[in-house]
């Protein structure tokens, strides 16, 4: 008896484990403030990456390992949002975030490919891109939460 | 002459020796989000580490015998390996914390991904545990760790405005966008930072390497009274540039790379070099004590032959455990965890572990048949107790604010 009821439970666990979450409002403001807090973060860290690689602030290997970790950060904060079923009154929430995000992850990656190049020309236009995104960011991050 | 430079090397091994990945990384991450609000709390953990190092060390000087050793023979084997079983956990957590800090310090300095690293760095840190002198390990890392200064010059060239700064730590307010549970959280995880188990357990299997006697115990306080207090400074530097230069623009320290950006914002590329060699030494010195500390440990409790003072051949049993104890910090790091990650852990659970520590020490400090004229003074009795009361109340709290605070993010 206690070993079916153990395996129902299991069963039970294993089974919502893999359903999508359905979260209500709060929850889900809660969790899109969170994600887009990352990409404030983050957007924030390659701005000043780049910025301190044009004046020659930085060694080209930690701004490439960094540039790494910022995009692996983003990519999980975007995709853990992205899991989560949003409730019908947080669609314009949800659009948003997910434009936002992935419009983020775009300008990580191409600052990713300047630095790989060595094209210091696009340091300064994605910094300025980098500038407008991260204030996009914090004021949909703030409205949020 | 030879006494004051065996002081002098001393106090600034103790300076350099005294941050580590745990240190460094929720030092930056709290200055990132909390600013100094949370200073207070290293100050606590500073003072903490100086009154039971100070403890152990009289222990050693007393009686010739590492605390643990006596905590076994006082105790008894069953409260003993309690103690051995939670503290070694913490321990290796820590351990494993320290190796995948030393990969991630050669990541930035070469850009070749910490897990190519891992192998390296293992074997690097078993063969100096294994070959090296003990005098040689605990200074050359001691005093490399000293770049680490780095940090206080950057936050003196960022000209803060001090008195912002000061009443910030003052008021130990939490800035409106963060919850009270998550300043609890962090106050709980600096507080392990700056007490984490290993240090002790380090600190006084090493005096009996030294081979500490009475005569030793000035030498011994001023490593203590004056090298922790300056290592905390550097602790309060880490967070004081992060809160400089991180927080105004919304970036939360998650990789040791965001821990050295201040630096590079106020210093250029030689500071950010510096502050690179300075992670490395912190991170392998950590390292190699973390690694001697369960070695001493299991063998001590064990009754095993152990320590860098006889050959290894004749401490088989304590070098096969710092061995395994590697194999198995490279394995964890070779599955893809993320060292920073292990690192958070590494010091929430040591706030949870910290009463197995610490609570033998104070008795067996007290226990004139082991102390004889050392034994605690009514100071030390006082800031024991007192020291007890908060450990235990991290220690308590350390997990449910984990989890209600899911690791700090909500």
């Amino acid at each position: 008896m206690r070993l079916r009821l153990a395996a129902l439970v299991g069963a039970l666990f294993i089974t919502s484990s893999c359903v999508a979450a359905s979260p209500d409002a709060d929850t889900y403001g809660d969790a899109a403030a969170s994600s887009l807090g990352t990409a404030v973060s983050e957007v924030a860290t390659v701005r000043t990456l780049l910025e301190l690689l044009d004046s020659g602030d930085i060694p080209r290997p930690a701004v490439v390992a960094q540039l790494r970790y910022s995009e692996d950060a983003l990519t999980k904060a975007s995709q853990g949002l992205g899991s989560l079923n949003p409730p019908p009154e947080q669609d314009a929430l949800s659009d948003e975030s997910g434009r936002l995000l992935d419009e983020a992850g775009s300008l990580l990656q191409e600052a990713r490919i300047a630095v790989h190049r060595g094209e210091k020309a696009e340091y300064r236009t994605i910094v300025k891109d980098l500038d407008d995104l991260g204030a996009r960011l914090e004021k949909l991050e703030a409205s949020a939460s | 002459m030879k006494k004051l430079f065996a002081v002098a090397l001393g106090v600034l091994s103790a300076i350099g020796g005294f941050v580590d990945i745990g240190d460094l990384v929720t030092n930056a991450l709290v200055g990132s989000r909390f600013g100094m609000s949370l200073a207070w709390v290293v100050l606590v953990g500073v003072l903490g580490i100086v009154v039971f190092a100070e403890m152990s060390g009289r222990v050693v000087a007393a009686s010739g015998r590492p605390t643990f050793d006596i905590v076994r023979e006082r105790f008894g084997p069953k409260v003993g390996l309690l103690n051995l079983g939670g503290s070694m956990a913490v321990t290796l957590l820590t351990y494993i914390a320290e190796i995948g800090g030393i990969a991630l310090s050669l990541e930035l300095a070469t850009s070749v991904h910490e897990l190519l690293w891992i192998p390296v760095t293992a074997a690097a840190v078993w063969i100096v545990l294994w070959r090296a002198k003990f005098a040689l390990l605990e200074n050359v890392f001691g005093l490399l760790g000293l770049a680490l200064i780095v940090f206080a010059v950057a936050l003196w060239q960022l000209g803060p405005d001090w008195s912002e700064l000061a009443t910030s730590a003052a008021t130990m307010d939490k800035p409106a966008s963060e919850e009270w549970s998550t300043y609890a959280y962090f106050a709980v995880a600096l507080f392990g930072a700056a007490m984490t188990p290993y240090e002790v357990f380090f600190f006084s299997s090493g005096g009996v390497e030294e081979k500490w006697d009475r005569s030793s115990v000035a030498t011994m306080r001023s490593n203590v009274f004056i090298g922790f207090p300056l290592g905390g400074l550097l602790s309060l530097a880490i967070a004081g540039v992060a809160t400089v230069t991180l927080m105004p623009e919304g970036i939360e320290v998650e990789t040791l790379g965001q821990v050295g950006l201040p630096v590079a914002i106020a210093l250029g590329k030689i500071g950010f070099a510096i502050a690179i060699l300075g992670f490395f030494a912190a991170t392998f010195g950590a390292a190699c004590e973390t690694g001697l500390s369960l070695g001493y440990s299991i063998a001590q409790y064990f009754g095993w032959q152990w320590g860098k003072f006889v050959r290894p051949r004749e401490a088989a049993r304590f070098h096969l455990v710092i061995l395994l104890a590697t194999i198995l910090a490279a394995v964890v790091l070779l599955t893809t965890i993320d060292p920073i990650l292990v690192t958070e852990f590494s010091v929430v659970f040591s706030a949870v572990a910290l009463p197995l520590t610490y609570l033998p020490i104070l008795m067996v400090a007290n226990d004139r048949g082991y102390m004889g004229p050392l034994t605690n003074g009514r100071l030390s009795n006082t800031l024991g107790t007192i020291y007890m009361v908060i450990v235990l109340v991290a220690s308590i709290a350390a997990v449910p604010l984990m989890i209600w605070t899911k690791m700090g993010t909500s």
